[in-house]
């Protein structure tokens, strides 16, 4: 049997310790996929958190009929696409976190750190960071999900289809069309 | 395959998506078409690009505030907020009081048909408390331990004494 599912099913049974390993092994990669998919590393957190309750919250009534795995990121992508529901109906729809703005304050502050070479490393880093979330961001949602889900989870096209409760030549065309979006935007 | 087909097969063929037969014909293509391989490179550079991003770490406590926040829920499906200040043995009393009324009650409610599982149900209630009853009310430590083993409102008044408690019989599925 599948090594989740029998976590699942222990945790189902009452044996918190399989709640543990589960979020040891899936917390980085569910912050991570949210992060991802909502574009705010603050707020990421605690969706993953929402998630893993859901997860436990839904353990009495678990069954084994799907890859844990595809249930789990479904769980975490109906509480990403919520939250950016929310996010726009605050008037407030892509926004980066603070800490990602560039150009003054911040980064400013670090580079004027004896540490110069470091300190415009992180700088860099953060950058670049940015910039990628910020080509994600610009992608729709569908397509954003499909290739983060992709490139970032190494999900196959099939895992993909049955977390998006859409079929695989859709999955196909959404990663094609994410991919070509991106392309454009890295040649500018 | 023509040019135009395997074109078409590029970006599964990087994704791992096409039957291993067809692999070395796209390769082979890939590697003597300066088009594919135009696309291919094009389509590799945005895996790379986004595959240079950061990763985020669990924050420290993740866990912690998962367990904290599970049973922050718990109370707040608790309807009756005011439960909280009454001692569970209380609670107890009253549940007691409540269940053997439904006791006496039932049967006559349900007279006719459905009277098996009435009285199923009433004796599984009975179980509960006669249970509940012998080994918690004095002994509040062992009455958290029942937990699972009794109903739901057992369960509820458990998990309001002891905040830090998950429930054993995930008694949150009760709720709401
Ligand atoms: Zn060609
Ligand atoms: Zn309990
Ligand atoms: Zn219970």
């Amino acid at each position: 049997m599948d090594e989740d599912i029998k976590l699942m099913l222990d945790l189902k049974a009452g044996n918190n310790t399989a709640f543990n390993l589960l979020l040891e092994k899936y917390g980085k990669p569910i912050i991570n996929y949210i992060y991802r998919f909502t574009g705010s590393k603050e707020d990421a957190k605690d969706l993953a958190q929402d998630t893993f309750i859901k997860v436990y919250n839904a353990a009495p009534n678990y069954t084994a009929s799907a890859k844990f795995t595809t249930w789990l990121y479904r769980i975490a992508s109906n509480i990403s696409i919520d939250y950016l529901r929310r996010r726009k109906a605050s008037g407030n729809p892509t926004s980066l976190d603070e800490e990602f703005e560039t150009g003054d304050g911040k980064f400013k502050e670090q580079i004027a750190d004896k540490n110069i070479r470091n300190a415009l490393e992180t700088a860099e880093k953060a950058e670049k960071d940015m910039e990628i979330q910020k080509a994600l961001l610009s992608l729709p949602e569908n397509q954003r999900a499909a290739i983060v889900l992709k490139i970032y989870e190494e999900k196959s096209y099939a895992e993909i289809a049955a977390v998006m409760g859409v079929s695989v030549p859709a999955v196909e065309s959404l990663i094609f069309r994410a991919r070509q979006a991106l392309k454009d935007r890295i040649k500018r | 395959m023509k040019h135009e087909e395997i074109k078409g097969k590029i970006m599964a063929f990087m994704d791992g998506e096409v039957k291993s037969d067809l692999k070395d014909e796209i390769a082979q293509h890939i590697a003597s078409c300066p088009q594919c391989l135009e696309e291919f490179e094009a389509l590799s550079g945005v895996d790379s690009y986004l595959k240079n991003a950061g990763e985020i770490s669990p924050p420290a406590y993740f866990r912690e505030n998962i367990v904290r926040k599970l049973n922050e829920n718990k109370e707040r499906r608790f309807e009756f907020n005011i439960l909280k200040l009454i001692p569970a043995s209380a609670v107890l009393a009253v549940f007691v009081l409540f269940a053997s009324a439904l006791m006496i009650v039932s049967p006559y409610i349900y007279a006719g048909d459905g009277q098996d599982a009435s009285k199923q149900a009433a004796d599984s209630v009975k179980s509960a408390v006669i249970t509940c009853m012998t080994s918690s009310v004095f002994a509040p430590a062992a009455y958290a331990a029942l937990c699972g083993k009794c109903s739901e409102n057992m369960c509820k008044s458990c998990m309001a004494k002891d905040p830090n408690h998950i429930c054993q019989c995930g008694g949150h599925k009760h709720g709401k």
